[in-house]
């Protein structure tokens, strides 16, 4: 049973962010944790720490496989790509996701 | 939003393969996330420095970035969603350490729980199979009972005779298949070797109903068969037969006349009586061959058959109650007088599923009350392991307080440490429970196999209901008396425990729940005690109680064969044999009787009396027939009047003699002698003496009245009597004499043995003899238990106390005042126990007297044994481990 961890980002959340990222190509998981951060314009802070459990969480689904492979730098490390399986689903949380930002957005916005 | 892609094969899979690799390849995972981690960190360390950091800043906000590395880790490890089972694997791991530090429990612990298992398991089956279950025969649920009502409108689950048997038979045919059995005792001579056998009259399509098939050989099916033949049971087959195959098809004599054997009956068919067991079945129809009252079978007034049936496809029970019930008003109508109960209605007929009848038929609560009986008995057993168990297990937690607090100030969750001790629990349970079945299941194998004892048809094979009334119990066990010490272990009190300290007096006191399992334990062993020293004692009165006596009898039952004739050839034949027998040297006088009166064998008539005002009054009395000359031969003394003569036999009951009992029941404070009476509403009988009790009588009847009444004895009208012999001394020699004088009439008669009346008796109160035994063995399990119980708590007392006996003794405590401290509570839990345990005894001794004669003096020397037996023992129990308290250092105690 995975439980989450108090204070942490909305887990599916993060699993959504996650996704996204290694939609664009494969990463390690630091690039992944950079790339977050990066592109919310350091607007989410997320424990770094956190996407690890998260990786995890995708890959025991299906939606993403790993390999050890070699920086440009020459360093061991761990890579994550999405699988067809996990675009699928990526596309369908998006969707959800959208659909609920804009019903938070319209009950926000009619007050 | 999940759903779609979460129940995907290919989502199923990985998460499949995830939780494996997580189970069993957890190290590889650990590490490769460790490589993971620590690459991430050196990248953000990298990254930081690159942008201007000292390398120890760069450090410190790489870690700050991450948000805790073991956090990340303990994160990652719950999301691979093998957490509880990893915890359950340290759990076990865990256990079993702790476990193997204590052998000595553990054995304890699994050895107590698999035999009480094994034997609660055994019992509830036994009660399961004579209960509840079919019989086992294919379909054996399908089977109904056909009973008809008694004369006295009393009982409508009576038994039928031969002639409505066929009637029925004939009725039933299109919705049923009938079949009916009566149970007779025949003298079967296999090699020259002749035995007395009880088996069935069975009529001819008995076997084809109970659908049963036979060992080897085949069963008789014609319909009027004309070659005498025999089935026998495989116990037969196997003591008299010697297990030979080639056993069907020999001629075995049957009082006396030739039988060819059909059939060996398969192991667990004896017969369809869950009362008694058959060893062999003869088609009705060979009855007058073998009886000298041929005819007895024929009258519709005998009512000597059990009647069962098979319905056929669309048969149902009412059906078959409507066709019977047409046929007894038809019966009602020709056959008036064995058709009409005392009130003058016509008999009815009953039909039920055969194992509705069991519980319907049987006689008063007895078969319920023995039924709840032993299944209390078993799951009591049961209990007593757990509690015993349980403990065991608080003994030890108590020794482990200061482990268990370390854990708990280290951070462990109480619930944590609950898994762990339950999972030591389940340790022992687990191995003791499955030990015990196997037994159990090895047990039932090996006697439904090899009967060693003559149990009758029933299917004592495990099903369901056992297991799950043992899966049941053993839940409840592993909740109840796992949980319970777990809870009070882990209430301690943090700092004191962790210092070593017991909070001083107040806190060795004993917890409510550890007392009241070692008060039940005690309770209960002085309760098993006193149930074996009841019936020993009891055994032991009886057997000095006229077994002197008994010893210079020597019996012989005589059965008369065909071949005698007719009653008045048989009663010139009997009083030929006592005669001879009475002339052997050594024999100094001979007679006979009907049975031995004891337990079992009984007769009753119903005698009339009428007072001075005439008034008339009807008692019921227990009653046996006996030649002249009986009474001295048996050592019974009249204290008044005559014993019968030669002219009062023969001619009806025109005189009697009563034990004094009887006498002093019937007429209190008169002179019995020479008043009269009449028995079954026949002559009027005077009473021409007063005897004493037979010898053997402590095995009680279930008298409607008090004593013995002796008929003069109708020779030659039964087809057995018992002959008597006084030898005073010799009697191994006489015995052989006799038994020649019987062996040479073995045409005319069949005697297989001679004994002594006391081997008789030993015989009859068997019974007794194992339910003592029975007790026995459970009140030294039960004193184990409860002395175990008894010294544990002295040591954990003694263990607790260490520092205060210190102090104590250093301040000049005597020993015994110190062995008094740690024995206080063992000895007031000990009494407690005890009086409740004396209490229940006394109820013990009520159901013991239902079944033998028990005195006030046998209760109070029983009960005395029992309390005695249990204070010198427990004391010695708790003394033992006390005597460390008074080695116990001052200096040592107070330094730790």
């Amino acid at each position: 049973m995975p439980h989450e961890t108090p204070g942490d980002v909305l887990q599916g959340t993060l699993d959504l962010l996650v996704l996204k990222t290694l939609a664009l190509e494969p990463m390690h998981g630091w690039g992944i944790a950079q790339r977050i951060q990066q592109l919310s314009r350091e607007a989410l802070s997320v424990g770094q720490g956190s996407v690890y459990p998260a990786l995890l969480r995708l890959q025991n689904r299906g939606l993403i496989d790993n390999a050890w492979g070699v920086t440009e730098n020459n360093r061991r490390a761990r890579y994550y790509s999405i699988t067809t399986l996990g675009r699928k689903a990526l596309r369908a949380e998006t969707d959800d996701w959208r659909r609920y930002a804009r019903a938070v957005e319209l009950i926000l916005g009619a007050g | 939003m999940r759903a779609d892609t979460q129940l995907h094969p290919r989502a199923l899979i990985a998460a499949a393969r995830g939780r494996f690799h997580a189970l069993f390849d957890r190290e590889r995972m650990d590490a490769e996330l460790d490589d993971e981690m620590r690459f991430h960190l050196e990248m953000e360390i990298a990254k930081n420095t690159a942008a201007g950091m000292s390398s120890s800043d760069a450090r410190r906000a790489a870690l700050v970035a991450f948000g805790g590395v073991d956090r990340a880790v303990e994160a990652h490890r719950d999301s691979r969603g093998t957490r509880m089972i990893e915890d359950a694997i340290a759990d076990m791991r865990f256990a079993i350490r702790s476990l193997l530090r204590a052998p000595g429990f553990v054995g304890v612990s699994i050895v107590t729980l698999a035999v009480s298992i094994a034997i609660g398991t055994a019992l509830f089956t036994g009660v399961n199979g004579f209960v509840f279950r079919p019989l086992p025969v294919p379909d054996g649920d399908r089977l109904v009972e056909v009973f008809t009502s008694d004369y006295n409108a009393r009982e409508p689950l009576g038994s039928t005779s031969y002639p409505d048997l066929v009637d029925f038979t004939r009725a039933a045919a299109p919705v049923a298949d009938l079949a009916g059995q009566a149970r007779v005792m025949y003298a079967l001579t296999v090699d020259g070797e002749t035995k007395l056998v009880t088996g069935s009259l069975v009529s001819s399509r008995y076997f084809r109903v109970m659908r049963v098939a036979p060992e080897i050989g085949r069963f008789p099916a014609a319909e009027h068969p004309v070659a005498p033949a025999i089935v026998v049971s495989y116990t037969l087959w196997r003591r008299s037969f010697h297990s030979d195959t080639s056993a069907v098809g020999r001629t075995i004599q049957v009082n006396g006349q030739p039988f060819t054997v059909a059939a060996v009956a398969p192991p667990e068919f004896r017969g369809t009586s869950r009362e008694n067991a058959d060893d062999f079945w003869m088609d009705v129809t060979f009855e007058p061959l073998v009886s000298p009252n041929y005819a007895e079978f024929e009258r519709r007034g005998n009512r000597s058959f059990h009647l069962f049936g098979r319905l056929r496809d669309g048969g149902s029970l009412d059906a078959l109650t409507a066709r019977l019930s047409v046929v007894a008003s038809r019966l009602f109508d020709e056959d008036p007088e064995d058709w009409r109960d005392s009130t003058g209605k016509p008999r009815t007929v009953t039909v039920m599923s055969e194992r509705d009848a069991v519980l319907a038929a049987a006689q008063g609560p007895d078969l319920l009350a023995i039924a709840g009986g032993v299944m209390m008995l078993g799951l009591a057993l049961i209990a007593i392991a757990c509690t015993n168990l349980a403990s065991m297990q608080l003994a030890r937690s108590a020794a482990r307080r200061r482990e268990i607090a370390t854990r708990l100030a280290l951070g462990a969750s109480r619930g944590r440490i609950i898994r762990q001790m339950l999972a030591e629990c389940a340790l022992l349970a687990v191995p003791g429970a499955a030990t015990g079945v196997l037994l159990a299941v090895a047990a039932s194998r090996l006697i439904s196999r090899f009967r060693p004892i003559p149990l009758p048809s029933v299917d004592l094979s495990l099903d369901w209901r056992v297991v799950t009334f043992i899966t049941c119990a053993l839940l409840l066990a592993l909740l109840v008396f796992g949980l319970m010490p777990a809870l009070q272990t882990v209430n301690v009190d943090l700092l004191s425990d962790l210092k070593g300290e017991h909070g001083g007096a107040a806190g060795a006191r004993i917890g409510g729940l550890r007392g009241g399992l070692i008060i039940v334990q005690v309770a209960l062993s002085v309760l098993f005690v006193a149930a074996s020293g009841l019936i020993a004692l009891a055994l032991l009165r009886d057997a000095n109680q006229g077994r002197d006596e008994a010893r210079r009898v020597l019996i012989a039952r005589v059965d008369f064969l065909p071949a005698a004739g007719d009653s008045i050839h048989v009663r010139a034949l009997a009083n030929d044999i006592i005669a001879r027998v009475g002339a052997i040297p050594g024999v100094v006088a001979s007679s006979a009787t009907e049975f031995v009166p004891v337990t079992g064998a009984r007769r009753t008539v119903v005698a009339e009396l009428r007072d001075e005002a005439g008034q008339s009054r009807m008692r019921e009395l227990d009653a046996t027939g006996i030649a002249p000359g009986y009474l001295g031969v048996v050592g019974i003394r009249l204290v008044r009047g005559r014993d019968f003569a030669a002219h009062d036999i023969g001619v009806g009951y025109r005189t009697a003699i009563m034990t004094k009992a009887m006498a002093d029941a019937l007429w209190p404070g008169a002179d019995p002698i020479g008043r009269h009476f009449t028995i079954d509403h026949g002559v009027v009988a005077e009473v021409i003496g007063v005897a004493l009790d037979p010898p053997g009588s402590g095995a009680a009847t279930d008298h409607s009245y008090p004593g013995l009444l002796y008929l003069p004895m109708n020779l030659g009208s039964e087809s057995e009597v018992v002959l008597h012999a006084r030898v005073p001394s010799g009697q191994a020699a006489v015995q052989r004499e006799i038994a020649q004088v019987l062996r040479g009439e073995n045409t005319r008669i069949v005697a297989p043995e001679v004994i002594t009346l006391d081997e008789y008796f030993n015989h009859v109160l068997l019974p007794q003899r194992i339910m003592a035994e029975a007790c026995g063995v459970l009140a030294a399990l039960q004193l184990f238990l409860a002395i175990a119980g008894l010294s544990g708590l002295v040591a954990y007392v003694t263990t607790l106390r260490r520092r205060e006996i210190g102090i104590r003794t250093a301040l000049g405590a005597s020993g015994r005042s110190v062995v008094g401290l740690v024995m206080r509570q063992g000895v007031r839990l000990a009494l407690i126990g005890g009086c409740i345990g004396l209490a229940l005894s006394l109820g013990v001794a009520q159901v013991v007297g239902s079944t033998m004669r028990i005195t006030a003096p046998t209760v109070v020397a029983g009960l005395g044994t029992a309390v005695g037996i249990f204070v010198l023992v427990s004391m010695t129990a708790m003394l033992f481990p006390a005597r460390r308290a008074l080695r116990v250092s001052p200096a040592v105690a107070l330094r730790d």
